[in-house]
């Protein structure tokens, strides 16, 4: 194991690499002047110049590069046009927010598709299965931006049961900051009132990124309940006379997560897309609204910044689902 | 069913099932009602009163679609930078009221010019301190117009005007006097004084506090006479501003504590909060959002009139580099059907190519009218031939709607539009890069409004000679005439009334009806939302979507 993760983090090191090459020199091939957008459509051309010589942003292509690979080696991302901070200092800001939205809809998304999946698949050909199958397809259908606005509409204007967003009440104080991650902060330094208010918060935006994740592991559950299901060894344990609810959790269950655990590792990246939306709509300050804005602004730094954030974010996960095989099935050995 | 009996497991699917499928269709009823229901039903208030106030009454909630942190009055130059910072830092004069051409004394007490109006000065508010605690005085005041002036930051602009050697030219007699010798007559300098852009104060310790004379420290903190504070920022989230405890006018117990600046950039999350009570102040959304808030109980939509204008650029280039042809894209365009059934009031008709409101505008001047057939006549001697493809390039959530109008327009003439959407700051690179013609579109969307009430300074970014993308600025149709590039530089400096009432009469006659430079769309209206029980709200067309924080009270 010590190996995998050894080669996995090395491997990492070329995927950062070829990231901010690509990035790098897209960003600046897109059509956009940050120093311009930055000073605004009224300053003179030698206040735009001036702003373009602070940021470095008269350089060769390939100064500038040079530059920021070298800044990355000692941790330096480098300052964002927009947020006027070091794009570090913005990512340690933004990052437990958008670690916490993904986390609990990666949770949610999973275990209400595990539940369904499971009683879809064991149900197979029943008003049970076809109900599940349906709420899939539903989850999968229904696009993240439509979700979240009618949810707003109906269960913050319309019925007044949840916020419209943000992550606290602007009357609550925001717990000790430990992680970032509000409930876990909250939680952690006993500020229970903050711990209930951020959980009613997230609920919203959970509940929106949740169903596509739903969506698509309850496909792959069911799928994958029906294949093992109708294994061998599966009908001798009954035979045995082993309960249902023995059989499902020491038999069918955990062979049917392999495929189940692969897609929940490729599902991180389909959520980081869709977290891009949910953030912009529900004024969610996390990675994905600061990416967006930085690509609006011609953030070079910022856009750069999210970008490895993710990547790396993708790999490690991968890496985590990798690790998770070992567990399920103790005939995967990695050479 | 066995034997004509229904077992106990058949029983329990069957009504599972019944359940469930009654359980799905009556939360979609509920769901279909609830969407369909006029009005918020959790927090509706009594008929006429805003909902229910479920948070500290002594703190102010403001919905913006965006927010810079910034905080340097030698920088922000964008409406999401002087949203955060009206209520920070003054400068010697504002306007007052709502009046588009009277200022009020603000860190000045009285001022006075001479005769030829080229020489200015102000006496200055005394006992006026930062919040921090130090004085202002003059020393102070020429230390940071210097500042603002001269570090390049980009909003040294509008003092650099008429300013361009602060050190001689701004004089402190004495700590309570400073002069401004302009060197040339500036009739109305007052007005230029009472701009938002580039005339707040800052502390002149700011220097000291870092890189760039400080712009570093001034992202994250301020440093103003205002009667507000900057508490805490989180970009992209929200700016929180406490009182300043050494403001100079004092507080009472009607002020707001506290004002939180949300960023809240979906125009229907922005409606929705007003709606359920989230926010206090919202910027506008859709003119549907701002026709549906102004039938809502407790809630008020602003109503002024501002010293902006929507337009469509029109290229001196191309199919349309003749005046006649230019003149046919005006009379294509049907105003009064637009404005009232797509716009929806929230922006007002135009009656010169320059808003009502800005000084020596000519009302009149533009002819409002829609003539399919005369616009027909002048493409013909314009020499634009049959089936002639014009572009019409705009951003994201900017307007699509007068490029699809006039698409339907052009084709009665022949002619057909290509609608381009770029982002934004690709769309802006388009504006005002130089480019060859056959690169740049036909028309573009744009806006403007001034820094402050001078025809000359609304009108030089966008139309100047000398201001077009060739110096990277914003007269992105190119447009060339001489006698309206007169008007706009002799307007920095002529000073006889009826000189300048002339020249600027001709150069609207010009742009109206002889050689226009674009389509005036609609003249812009603050169509601010406000809860019903917000007091003291008094908009003034030279500061758009601005308020007043310390004018503005919660009503008990």
């Amino acid at each position: 194991m010590g190996r995998l993760i050894a080669r996995r983090l090395a491997f990492m090191v070329f995927v950062v690499w070829g990231v901010t090459l690509v990035t790098f020199f897209l960003s600046r091939v897109v059509p956009g002047d940050p120093a311009k957008l930055l000073a605004g459509p009224k300053a003179s051309p030698t206040e735009v110049a001036h702003i373009r010589r602070i940021y470095g942003l008269d350089d060769p292509l390939w100064t500038q590069y040079g530059r920021y690979m070298a800044d990355l080696l000692h941790g330096n991302l480098g300052v964002s046009f927009v947020t006027r901070r070091e794009v570090t200092t913005d990512v340690r800001a933004f990052l437990p927010a958008t670690l916490e939205l993904a986390g609990y809809s990666l949770l949610l998304g999973f275990l209400a598709a595990l539940v369904v999946g499971t009683v879809a698949g064991y149900r197979r050909g029943s008003a049970l299965d076809a109900g599940g199958r349906l709420m899939a397809i539903a989850g999968l259908s229904v696009p993240a931006f439509w979700l979240a606005l009618l949810l707003q509409l109906l269960l913050h204007t319309r019925l007044g049961w949840f916020p419209l967003g943000g992550r606290l009440d602007a009357g609550v104080a925001a717990p000790p900051r430990l992680t970032g991650i509000l409930t876990l902060d909250s939680l952690l330094t006993l500020h229970l009132h903050a711990f209930v208010n951020a959980l009613w918060h997230l609920a919203l935006p959970v509940l929106t990124l949740a169903a596509g994740v739903f969506g698509l592991m309850t496909r792959i559950v069911r799928t994958s309940i029906l294949e093992v299901v109708g294994e061998d060894y599966v009908r001798t344990a009954q035979g045995k006379g082993l309960t249902r609810w023995r059989v499902l959790r020491r038999h069918v269950l955990r062979n049917a997560m392999l495929p189940a655990v692969t897609v929940l590792g490729l599902e991180f990246g389909l959520l980081a897309s869709g977290v891009f939306v949910v953030e912009a709509v529900f004024q969610w300050p996390g990675l994905g609204n600061y990416a967006f804005q930085a690509i609006q602004a011609s953030d070079y730094n910022a856009t750069l910044g999210a970008t490895l954030v993710i990547a790396i974010a993708y790999v490690l996960t991968n890496l985590v689902v990798d690790l998770a095989y070992l567990y399920l099935d103790p005939r995967i050995r990695y050479t | 069913m066995s034997g004509g009996r229904i077992s106990r497991r058949q029983f329990i699917k069957g009504a599972g099932g019944t359940a469930l499928g009654g359980l799905a269709l009556g939360s979609l009823g509920g769901l279909l009602a609830a969407c369909s229901s006029g009005a918020p039903a959790g927090k509706k208030g009594q008929a006429g009163q805003a909902a229910p106030l479920s948070r500290d009454p002594r703190t102010l909630v403001v919905a913006v679609d965006a927010f810079l942190p910034d905080f340097d009055p030698a920088s922000y130059f964008l409406l999401s930078g002087i949203v955060t910072n009206y209520g920070i830092y003054e400068g010697l004069l504002r306007m007052k009221g709502n009046s588009a051409t009277e200022v009020e004394p603000v860190l000045a007490e009285r001022y006075r010019t001479n005769a030829d109006k080229s020489v200015w000065t102000f006496s200055l508010r005394s006992g006026v301190k930062y919040s921090d605690g130090t004085s202002f005085d003059g020393n102070a005041l020429k230390a940071a117009y210097t500042r603002t002036i001269t570090a390049g930051l980009g909003a040294g602009s509008t003092l650099s005007t008429y300013i361009t050697d602060p050190g001689t030219q701004i004089v402190v007699k004495d700590p309570g006097t400073v002069v401004f010798d302009l060197g040339l007559p500036v009739p109305r300098f007052d007005l230029l004084l009472a701009s938002q852009y580039g005339t707040g104060v800052v502390n002149p310790n700011v220097e000291s506090q870092g890189k760039n004379h400080g712009h570093d420290y001034l992202t994250s903190h301020s440093a103003g006479t205002g009667a507000y504070m900057v508490e805490s920022v989180s970009p992209n989230d929200q700016v929180v501003l406490v009182r300043n405890p050494n403001y100079w006018r004092g507080w009472s117990s009607r002020q707001f504590e506290r004002i939180i600046i949300r960023q809240v950039e979906e125009d229907s999350s922005r409606r929705q909060g007003m709606e359920a009570g989230d926010f206090d102040i919202a910027f506008p959304g859709t003119p549907q959002d701002t026709a549906a808030l102004r039938t809502t109980p407790g809630i008020v939509v602003g109503d002024q009139k501002v010293m902006g204008m929507e337009y469509v650029v029109l290229g001196e280039y191309g199919p349309l580099a003749s005046p006649e042809a230019r003149r046919a894209m005006n009379l294509l365009f049907p105003h009064d059907e637009f404005l009232a059934s797509v716009m929806e009031g929230t922006l007002e008709a135009p009656n010169s190519v320059i808003p009502d409101l800005i000084l020596y505008s000519d009302a009149g001047s533009y002819p409002r009218t829609t003539d399919v057939d005369q616009a027909r006549r002048l493409l013909q001697q314009a020499g634009v031939p049959q089936g002639t493809q014009l572009t019409y390039e705009y951003y994201p959530g900017r307007r699509k709607e007068p490029g699809l109008v006039l698409q339907q327009q052009l084709q009665q003439v022949g002619l057909s539009l290509k609608l381009v959407e770029k982002a934004y700051p690709a769309f802006v690179a388009d504006m005002s890069t130089d480019r060859p013609e056959s690169e740049r579109a036909s028309m573009y969307y744009w806006f403007w409004w001034p820094e402050y009430n001078s025809p000359s300074d609304y009108l030089y970014p966008i139309l100047s000679e000398d201001a077009t993308p060739k110096a990277a600025l914003f007269n992105s149709g190119y447009y060339m005439n001489d006698t309206v590039n007169k008007a706009i530089n002799d307007g920095y400096t002529v000073s006889d009334e009826h000189k300048l009432t002339a020249m600027w009469t001709r150069a609207q006659e010009i742009m109206g009806r002889e050689d226009p430079p674009w389509i005036p769309i609609g003249q812009i209206v603050d169509t601010s939302y406000l809860r019903g029980d917000i007091d003291g709200y008094v908009a003034n067309p030279l500061y758009v979507l601005t308020y007043d924080y310390y004018a503005l009270s919660r009503a008990s």
